[in-house]
């Protein structure tokens, strides 16, 4: 075992149908270098543990008791006009304990330290369904490579038990990381949000200058079968003409698989919850027809949209 | 819910011909009713056969009926038969008691749940009969025989039985391959042959008599009656101006001329054998859910040297068979209010299973097997229900097929079930079974399994509300009357989960007792005063061992009673729930518990109050999410029960068996059960089947399945149904659905009975809004990403719910 053995996890979400071949179990590591204005795992961004709240499942603290309030230490904890708990984000240092004593599920911590046996553990509970599908596991975040011995030896752990392995990555990490992970992985599933450093820094809050320099380095360790680069489609923000350039460019790099990744709006709601606001102004999801253009247009270039596919 | 390989557009199938869309019309606007001509015939024929033995009665009544009743052929039909005397019409069994009607004479037309219509004069019709048959019913003898124990275990365990005292012998599959093949003649002949056999000095063979008359005389009533329908089409042709029609109702004539009499020549005169044969075993018998047998395999010879010699497209294959699907769709049975409420929507059961295996063991999957799921996906109907048999080497392209029938429909059909598992339970548990005839079950009812035309099964279930059985263990008084309960020991005393486990086990060791006394009345009343001669002569070995269903005539018996459990999750959850907050963590007394439950959680003046015990209570492990602390409870308690039931044998080996499929009854069970320990109020539904308990299963599709899987489907003999909800969201990518095949497949690896699916739609989605707690669980999906429905703002859950609806 190469990797270190504890790491932050946000959730583990068994029976993933949409990360890579047949049902997968993924492994959600916490904290991410990026901020991207349509991020639907809020959650997932900072790298230790938070506190959400699920305003509609909060019973009001009179008729429960209100057990939050005298669990919190920090008087982070109070009460609203509609007499349910809110959070006071200033005073509130994560630390859990609301989130034990709630006994309707509203308020619940996400994020703790794991080591690879318990997630290793966890996993194992599906290997009938990825012996039947064909599927593994896939680590994925936030960004795996912010934790990159922990996802190492998950990763490694996961092959050593036979299983097929993945890992989503949005690319903003020391390539050091990536070769000290990428050895363990059998599918490489790389995001490029936008094109542009420019545009990439007013999306993403960093520039995507090292994503690009790694996204060219990948094929020096992978063969294009084992990589499928993704590229999200947010209507007014990732447009035709940028999306034919990031194909252009892949293209010309050798890789042969991609993904369109469709914006949706699921993960709005939980922005309120981690007392976070949702910045990306007024966005549909961009419809079926949109889509079917943007596929024409990344296989004009040669490349393989696999969406659906697996 | 965008994707970029659609596999096909979600949207509506329809019958395949203008022909079936205009009989399904016919068929949706018709309004049930009930029709007394059945009842008056009956009722006059038995006045006049006082002497004669039971068996030859029924055989003569049901002559009379086959031979009188007002028969029709509707327009543009190709295949024809009748359960009653007018299209969406249904008879009356007064032979068997419907007494119950006589309260409902005046409501039953207008009754908010499946009303039936009923005319002034039929309701005169129907008081005239009744006052023949008060005291002279099947119900009365069984009442009759009822012991006192039993009436006190009725009332204590709320065990019910009426319906199967009322109904006639059902969830059976006659032989109507063996009719398709060698034609009611035969089965004549050979009991006229049996009969000259007979030595008549020899009260054995003289015993065997009146059965082997009344067998005669009830196959000839139905070739007779195959004779009218003949006759009537002809008449009709003779009249049509149409040239077209003309053909048509000639050719019926020309079919019904031949069978059921003689062996069918050709694909459609098979289908008519089979649609006159259920009809006229509906008219016999009173069952619920006869089933049609493996009709893909015994029609498929005929379909597939028709269409090789030209006879037939696999076109009008398909609409034949849509024909035949709304003639089945015909039967069904009037239920007393009471007994609707727990299966709402006309349900009857009538199963038709696809694909498995041959009795020599090889794939048995054929085309027919696929020209059913679309009869199926067209046709839209609740009824019949076709199932497919899954096995290891079942073809990939069935299974897909399957998934994509169940996409259409949405609504369940089909059912999926796994042979891996049935097989081997019945090879050890129906005694004598050869393997031939255990790799050729056949379905009915639910998940229960049959031999077509050879036997087991037969009598309509009676339920078991482990709810109440909870309630027992722990409640000291009925949460309705408030009367004091017999308690097995003292909930007070128990200092260990084993304690209230032995408990349990005393608990349900009295359950399966008065059960199975409760049953055996009716295995008493069936062989001696119901044989039913016709249903008998379509069981082998009747006729060659002169004896009728139920008195030793059929090859596997038919002494196969079973209990259907009711509320596994509730239980386990229950067990668990009082293990892990008393025993294990000691956060509340028993005495708090008790005091609590028998408060509904209501309490607030206790400390911890009554709703605070409650949220506990909701935060033990449950059922359904992989978890072993309480996943085992539910395996443990479940075998103790089944360990109990098979104690007791109707014959040497024949333990009473179990199904876990209850229908609607975990509603019905669940409106008159106490709160219970997993948190549930009182009133409210027990868990359904063998699936999680409602909104509980919060670990997602694989948890739930591995928590299903961990119970030993294959010592429940009759099966176990597992409900599984699924977005559509994931349905729409190939990649979607063929790892939906692959959970599927997952789940029988595992050991898994049967699942059938609900795909979810927009009104399950607002029935979340309106109650977010009963639908904790439900996951909504779209491409590379999935959230729990009711974390969702209500603007994100009406978005949803519009996609959902438009199906895009």
């Amino acid at each position: 075992m190469t990797g270190k053995t504890t790491g932050q996890v946000f959730n583990i979400q068994r029976y993933s149908i949409h990360d890579g071949a047949g049902i997968r179990t993924l492994v959600f590591l916490k904290g991410c270098p990026l901020r991207c204005l349509w991020c639907c795992n809020p959650e997932s961004q900072k790298p230790g543990p938070e506190i959400g709240l699920i305003a509609s499942h909060c019973a009001g603290v009179e008729a429960c008791g209100g057990p939050c309030l005298a669990a919190c230490p920090a008087s982070a904890l109070g009460v609203n006009a509609e007499g349910k708990a809110v959070i006071d984000r200033q005073r509130c240092d994560n630390c859990g304990r609301c989130a034990g004593a709630c006994p309707k599920g509203a308020l619940k911590l996400v994020g703790r330290e794991m080591k690879v046996e318990e997630v290793m553990a966890e996993v194992e509970k599906d290997r009938a369904f990825y012996r039947r599908s064909g599927g593994g596991m896939t680590v994925g975040g936030g960004e795996p490579l912010a934790q990159p011995e922990f996802a190492a030896g998950l990763l490694e752990a996961a092959q050593n038990a036979y299983l097929h392995t993945a890992l989503e990555t949005c690319g903003h990490a020391p390539w050091g990381h990536f070769e000290a992970v990428l050895r363990h992985v059998d599918l490489l599933q790389f995001d490029l949000k936008h094109i542009d450093p420019l545009e990439h820094r007013h999306l993403t809050g960093q520039s995507n200058e090292l994503i690009l320099s790694n996204l060219e380095r990948v094929l020096s360790v992978k063969v294009p079968r084992d990589v499928i680069v993704r590229f999200p489609v947010v209507p007014g923000y990732t447009d035709t003409g940028d999306i034919r350039e990031m194909a252009r460019y892949m293209a010309r790099l050798g890789f042969v698989q991609m993904e369109l990744i469709p914006y949706h709006r699921l993960g709005v709601s939980k922005y309120a919850q981690y007392g976070m606001v949702y910045s990306l102004a007024e966005c549909d999801p961009p419809s079926q027809g949109m889509m079917d253009r943007l596929k024409e247009v990344v296989e004009n270039m040669g490349l393989v949209e696999m969406s659906g596919k697996i | 819910m965008i994707s970029e390989i659609s596999t096909k557009e979600r949207k509506k199938l329809f019958p395949s011909t203008p022909r079936t869309e205009q009989l399904k019309r016919a068929y949706m606007e018709a309004k049930p009713n009930i029709c007394l001509d059945r009842s008056v015939l009956v009722t006059e024929s038995f006045r006049a056969t006082e002497a004669l033995s039971p068996v030859l009665r029924q055989a003569l009544a049901f002559d009379r009926v086959l031979s009188e009743m007002p028969i029709w052929i509707q327009d543009s039909e190709l295949v024809v038969s009748n359960v009653a005397s007018r299209p969406r019409g249904i008879f009356l069994f007064p032979e068997y008691g419907d007494a119950w009607l006589k309260k409902e004479l005046d409501t039953i037309s207008t009754r908010v749940v499946d009303p039936w219509l009923l005319s002034d004069e039929d309701k005169d019709r129907w008081r005239s009969c009744m006052e023949y048959w008060e005291g002279k019913s099947m119900s009365a003898f069984a009442d009759a025989l009822t012991l006192d124990e039993v009436r006190q275990a009725e009332r204590t365990l709320f065990i019910n039985i009426r319906m199967a005292k009322e109904g006639g012998i059902g969830h059976i599959a006659p032989d109507v391959e063996g009719v398709v093949n060698r034609g009611l003649n035969a089965y004549v002949e050979a009991a006229e042959d049996h009969i000259r056999r007979l030595d008549m000095a020899n009260p054995g063979d003289l015993a065997k008599l009146p059965f082997l008359k009344a067998a005669i005389i009830a196959d000839k009533a139905v070739i007779k009656w195959a004779g009218r329908f003949a006759a009537l089409a002809r008449e009709k042709a003779a009249v049509e101006v149409d040239p077209v029609r003309k053909r048509e109702l000639e050719q019926i004539a020309e079919t019904c001329d031949w069978v059921p009499a003689n062996p069918a020549r050709s694909f459609r005169e098979a289908l008519q054998v089979v649609a006159l044969v259920m009809a006229s075993v509906q008219i016999e018998s009173n069952g619920v859910s006869i089933g049609t047998g493996r009709l893909d395999q015994y029609c498929y010879p005929h379909y597939a040297r028709d269409l090789q010699q030209g006879i037939i497209t696999r076109e009008e294959a398909l609409e034949l068979l849509e024909c035949l699907w709304l003639k089945i769709a015909e039967s069904n049975r009037v239920v007393s209010e009471t007994h609707t409420y727990q299966h709402a929507g006309y349900p009857f059961w009538i199963q038709v299973p696809v694909g498995g295996q041959t009795p020599d063991g090889y794939d048995a999957t054929n085309d027919l097997s696929y020209l059913l799921l679309d009869v199926s996906s067209n046709m839209q109907l609740h009824e019949p229900t076709v199932s497919a048999r899954i096995h290891r080497r079942t073809p990939e392209g069935f299974l897909m097929k399957c998934c994509e029938a169940i996409k259409a429909h949405g609504g369940g059909h089909p059912a999926l079930f796994n042979d891996e598992v049935i097989i081997p339970s019945q090879l050890a548990y129906v005694p004598g079974i050869t393997k031939e005839d255990a790799y050729d079950y056949c379905i009915i009812g639910c998940s229960e399994i049959t031999f077509a035309g050879k036997g087991t099964e037969g009598i309509p279930y009676h339920a078991l509300s482990l709810g109440r059985v909870v309630e027992l263990m722990l409640q000291g008084k009925d949460p309705v009357s408030g009367s004091p309960l017999e308690m097995v020991g003292d909930m007070l005393a128990w200092e260990t989960f084993e304690d209230m486990m032995r408990a349990y086990s005393e608990q349900v060791r009295k359950c399966a007792r008065a059960m199975f006394l409760q049953s055996l009345p009716l295995i008493e009343v069936h062989t001696k005063h119901r044989p039913c001669p016709y249903l008998s002569s379509l069981t082998r070995d009747c006729i060659s061992r002169g004896k009728s269903y139920y008195d030793g005539g059929a090859i596997y018996g038919n002494w196969a009673l079973h209990a259907c459990i009711v509320g596994v999750a509730t239980l386990a959850n229950s067990l668990a729930a009082v293990r892990r907050l008393v025993f294990d963590d000691r956060v509340i007394t028993m005495a708090q518990l008790k005091h609590a439950l028998e408060t509904n959680f209501d309490d607030t003046a206790t400390g911890p109050t009554g709703p605070q015990i409650r949220d506990m209570c909701l935060g033990a492990p449950k059922y359904g999410n992989d978890d072993p602390y309480v996943d085992d409870v539910a395996k443990d308690s479940l075998n103790i029960l089944l360990k109990e039931l098979r104690r007791h044998e109707t014959l040497p080996g024949q333990g009473y068996g179990a199904t876990i499929a209850p229908v609607a009854t975990h509603i019905t069970y669940g409106m008159i059960c106490g709160a219970t320990p997993d948190g549930r109020l009182a009133g409210s539904p027990l868990s359904d089947a063998c699936s999680p308990a409602q909104g509980t299963d919060v670990n997602g599709p694989t948890a739930t399945i591995k928590s299903v899987a961990n119970l030993e489907h294959v010592n429940v003999v009759q099966g176990t149904i597992f409900n599984m909800k699924m977005h559509p969201g994931p349905l729409e990518t190939r990649a979607g659905m063929m790892k939906w095949a692959d959970l599927i497949r997952t789940y029988f690896d595992l050991g898994g009975w049967e699942i059938q699916f609900n795909v979810v739609s927009a009104d399950t989605l607002r029935a979340a809004q309106k109650e977010p707690e009963k639908y904790r669980d439900l996951v909504v999906r779209v491409v590379g990403y999935s959230a729990l429905f009711v974390e969702l703002d209500k603007m994100m859950q009406d978005d949803i719910i519009s996609r959902t609806e438009h199906g895009v």
